[in-house]
This record gives C-alpha cells, structure tokens and sequence, in this order.
C-alpha cells in the first residue's frame, strides 16, 4: 500500500515538473510583452528571449505562443537598434510559420515592414494538411493549403512509397497561400490501393538554385463506397374518372329523384300529392344524368393530369440528380487518408 | 327523458365547441305550400307561399339549428267566402355528422294552424336521419330526408298518432360561400279523431350564405 502511494506521488511530481517548465516559459512571455508595453525594452529582450528557451531551463511554448513571442522580441530589437537580431527573430518566425502577420495595430509601421522585408527574402513554404480526411471523389474531395512566405513556384506530385509518381496535383506557382484539391483518383483514373504514400511539395528558386522537397506521409485506406437509393415515385391522382364514382352519382341523383315521386306513399299512405313534386324530382334525375355524364368513366381529369405531370417532373428531376450523384460516387472511391508531420523548408539551405 | 336527451346533446356540442372553431350558416327560403286535411266526408287543400329561414352553427361534426317558416294559405274552392289559415313553424334540432353524408339529429318542433276561430297547435320532439350524396365534381348534390316523432301533441283535436315526413333535393354549392336548395317536403300526421290525417307539402327553394 505503501509502495503504491510512494509510485502515485512519484508519477504526479513528474508532470508537476513537465507543467512547471513550460507555465514559466509562457509567464516569462507574457512578462516580455508587458515590458515591451512599458517601452523597457532591455529587459523585454531579456524575457522573451528566455521565454524561447535560449536561456531558459529547458520549457518551449507552444507554437502560437511561440510566433507571437518572436513577434515582440523583433519588434523590441527593432526598437533597440539592433536590426539584425531584429531580422534574425523574423527570419525564425517566417520558418515557423510562413502564413504569420504582425498586427498592425499592435506594432509601428517600421516594424511591420522589416518584417514583410524578411519575410519575401527567407524562401520558405509550409503545407497545412488534416490528420484524418474521408474522402469521395470529387463531391468530398482530399485538401491541402500550401502556404508560402513569397512567390515561389512549386510542383506538387503524390508518390509511392518507393518515389513512383502516382498523380501530379500542382505546377505553378504560390503567392501567398493556396488549396489544392485531389479527388482520389491516380494517373489512370483509379483510386489507389492501399498502402503509404507520400505528398511532395518540390520547390523551384527563381534563380534555379536546388531545392527541398516537402513531404507529407500519408496512409491511403480504401472504404467501401455507398450509392443513393432512387427516389421514391410520388403517389400520383387519378388521371381518368373511375367508374364507381359517376354509377354512385347516378345511382343517388336517381334515388333523389324517386324519392319526390315515391315520398307520398312512403311517407303518408298514398295521400294525393301535388304535381309539384314532379319539378324536384325531374331536376334531381336530370342532375344526376348530368352527373354520370361529367363523371363518365375514364373521362381525362384534366386538373389531376396537370398535378401528376408536376409531380412526374420533380420526380424526374430527382432521379437525374440521383443518377448523376451516384455515378460520381462510383467515379471516385472513398478513401480514408492519415497525414505524418510536415515540416517547413527554405530554399537558401539547399546544398 | 328529454331534458336529459337535451342536456347531453347539449355537452356534447359544448365540448365540441371548446375543441373547434365555430363556424355559423344562414338559409332564406320561399316556399309553396299545400296543407291536406283528409277526414270521413271531408277533404281540403289549402295553398299558399310561406317564408322563412334557418341559421345554424358549426361546431366540428355538431350542429344547433334553428328553423323558422311562416305562410298564409287559402282554400281554393271558388266559394264567396275565402278560408284563409296562417301557417307557423319552427323547430330547433341538435346535429350530428359521423360521415360527411350521413347526419343525424333530434329536436322539438312546433307548429300552429292560425284561422279567425281557432289555433290548432302542434308540438313534437322528433328524430331525423339524412344522407347527402355528390352528383358532379362541380358542387352539385343531392339529399334525402325522413323523421319521425316520438313524442307528439295536438291540442284540436286533441291527441296524435304517428307523424313522419320526409325531404328530398337538390343543392348546388358553386365556389365561394353561397349555395342553393330546391327541394321537397312533405309531412304526414295521424290525429287524434280516427280516419283523419294533415299531409303538408312545401317546394321550396332557397339560398343560403355559408362560413359567416
């Protein structure tokens, strides 16, 4: 019991101290940015250089936090005079994040444009990628954003494993940022099977130095596609008059009708009625062979007519749709794809 | 026994009512009609236009109506003396309709024979059962009637046998809320003195303002 408890304490001291490091770090930032706020820009300097773990005792921040550290440590080595450690922190900050922008309204106008300055001169891209994507075909196609710090032109290819090119999804070039789309489908117009693979991003440098490539490992992973059922037909209305309808019309206009003539019996013993009833009961008769005659069987509704005839082409419609959907589907596969870590490159270090 | 038949009917359309909107219906009618009295030795017809009407309130598959009508006939017998005789009648029913065309209801109906010497009054309680059948698409339609009383009372002469009577007619309902009737009626009654019997026939035509 004893040796258990003794563990458990040991097990939390060791994340007290993981959670220690990197709580300091981010508090030493936050220091750094409110001295810089102060305009005490030595001991700003100081923080966030700490911070970043220069002279810290081992804690990093997290990206994010990391970006915006660097931020403020340019913008104070700026404001120091000391323009390259200035560009040296934006240099670092365009490789950890290509897509990153000072905000305007937090730094001087000097300080952002140093920073676009370095950030056109350090060539360097990155490519954002989901860690899981279901894919199919071209309705849900696979994404990627490629980032780039400047003008660049780039081939994007996916590859086997063993480097065999599978499709080229891109040759151009990328100002700023730029999503490319892949509907799953290789060179031949099939999906490939599964296995690993890999999305390269080859960079060419203006001046035709050599170049990196970026690769991002993916793990492709076939899933069994689903097509949509037709729609159903709708219930459609009686195009033709039924036959029961205008007999049972006929068959009570004509009872009505006999029931003029026939009430004096029914009703008073065979009292002599006025011959006014005759008047009722001929209209009743006459109304109701004027009805069979509307109703007659098979006689076209014409108002029913037009009602189906919406309802076949919104029906139509719907199966056209479905048809063509489906076919997509079948078109493209359905892949389940895994994106590995990917990292950024600058051109300038190419061998 | 009928104040009871009445106060249910009566909860009946009040827990419709609560349920569902009401919806209220008016008929004008004119009429020609013949009043037959047929005794030993004794037989006369007496005819003549008679007026009234019918309002009647909606509630779901209920209905309260009220009907009144009210004629003058004569004896057309080319005598120097005219017999003239006022006809009054009005009934008030409790409806039901547990099919669109089948309707079934109760109620009292009253009715006077007014002449210079004499008031023969009526006052019956009677069931009525009706079927409305369609005849074109177009809002044409039959129907037809009978009734009979269960209770029945005339005071000259005194005393009543069966009184039944019937309808049958025509009702065509265009688009919108009017709807016209031409119908026929007659009724039927076995008095108190024996071989004696009152047959009243009415044509009557009418138009009726519907969802008011």
């Amino acid at each position: 019991m004893t040796r258990r408890y003794g563990f458990l304490a040991l097990i939390c001291a060791l994340a007290l101290a993981r959670a220690l490091p990197a709580q300091s770090a981010s508090e030493l930032a936050t220091r750094g940015v409110n001295a810089y706020q102060a305009l005490d820009y030595d001991l700003a300097s100081t923080l966030l250089r700490r911070s970043l773990g220069r002279d810290s005792a081992g804690g990093s921040l997290p990206p994010a936090q990391r970006a915006r550290a660097l931020s403020y440590l340019a913008a104070t080595e700026l404001l120091r005079g000391r323009r390259d450690s200035a560009v040296a922190a934006f240099r670092a900050l365009v490789l950890l994040d290509p897509g990153y922008r000072p905000d305007d309204l937090v730094f001087p106008p000097k300080v952002t444009s140093l920073y676009q300055e370095v950030r056109r001169e350090t060539k360097t891209f990155t490519i954002e990628t989901p860690p899981l994507t279901r894919t199919h075909g071209r309705l849900e196609p696979f994404s990627t954003r490629l980032i780039a710090s400047a003008l660049t032109d780039v081939t994007v290819t996916l590859e086997r494993e063993d480097g065999t090119r599978l499709r080229t999804l891109y040759t151009g070039p990328v100002a700023d940022s730029l999503t490319l789309l892949w509907d799953g489908l290789a060179f031949d117009g099939a999906p490939p099977p599964d296995g690993r693979y890999a999305l390269r991003v080859t960079p060419r440098a203006p001046d035709g130095r050599g170049s990196r490539t970026l690769t991002v490992p993916l793990d492709i992973k076939r899933l069994p596609f689903d097509t949509i059922a037709w729609p159903e037909q709708p219930p459609l209305l009686r195009e033709r008059t039924a036959p029961t309808r205008a007999l049972g019309a006929l068959g009570a206009g004509l009872v009505a009708g006999g029931m003029a003539f026939l009430l004096p019996s029914v009703v008073s013993r065979g009292t002599t009625a006025s011959s006014a009833r005759v008047v009722v009961g001929v209209g009743l008769s006459a109304s109701a062979i004027a009805g069979y005659l509307l109703r007659r069987p098979g006689r076209p509704i014409a108002s029913n007519i037009d009602a189906n005839r919406v309802k076949r082409a919104a029906w139509q419609e719907r199966v056209t749709a479905v048809r063509t959907d489906n076919a997509t589907r079948r078109a493209g596969a359905s892949l389940e794809i895994r994106a590995g870590a990917v990292a950024g490159v600058r051109l300038g270090d190419a061998p | 026994m009928k104040t009871i038949a009445m106060l249910t009917a009566l909860s009946c359309v009040a827990g419709a009512a609560r349920a569902q909107r009401a919806g209220f219906s008016l008929r004008f009618d004119a009429a020609n009609v013949w009043a037959r009295t047929d005794a030993v030795g004794l037989n006369s017809v007496l005819r003549g236009p008679a007026f009234g009407g019918e309002g009647r309130i909606t509630l779901g598959r209920f209905f309260l109506s009220v009907r009144y009508f009210e004629g003058q006939l004569r004896l057309n017998s080319g005598a120097a003396q005219e017999v003239r005789q006022n006809l009054v009648d009005g009934a008030i029913s409790l409806a039901a309709r547990p099919f669109p065309w089948l309707e079934v209801s109760v109620g009292p109906a009253a009715r006077a024979y007014v002449t210079d010497s004499t008031t023969e009054r009526w006052m019956l309680w009677r069931v009525r059962t009706r079927i409305e059948a369609p005849l074109s698409p177009h809002g044409l339609s039959s129907y037809v009637e009978l009734w009979r009383s269960f209770v029945s009372d005339i005071n000259v002469p005194a005393g009543a046998g069966r009184v039944q009577g019937g309808e049958t007619g025509l009702i065509y309902r265009p688009r919108g809320r009017y709807s016209l009737r031409l119908s026929y009626h007659l009724d039927d009654a076995l008095l108190g003195v024996p071989g004696r019997s009152e047959t009243l026939e009415a044509v009557t035509f009418g138009v009726a303002i519907e969802g008011l």
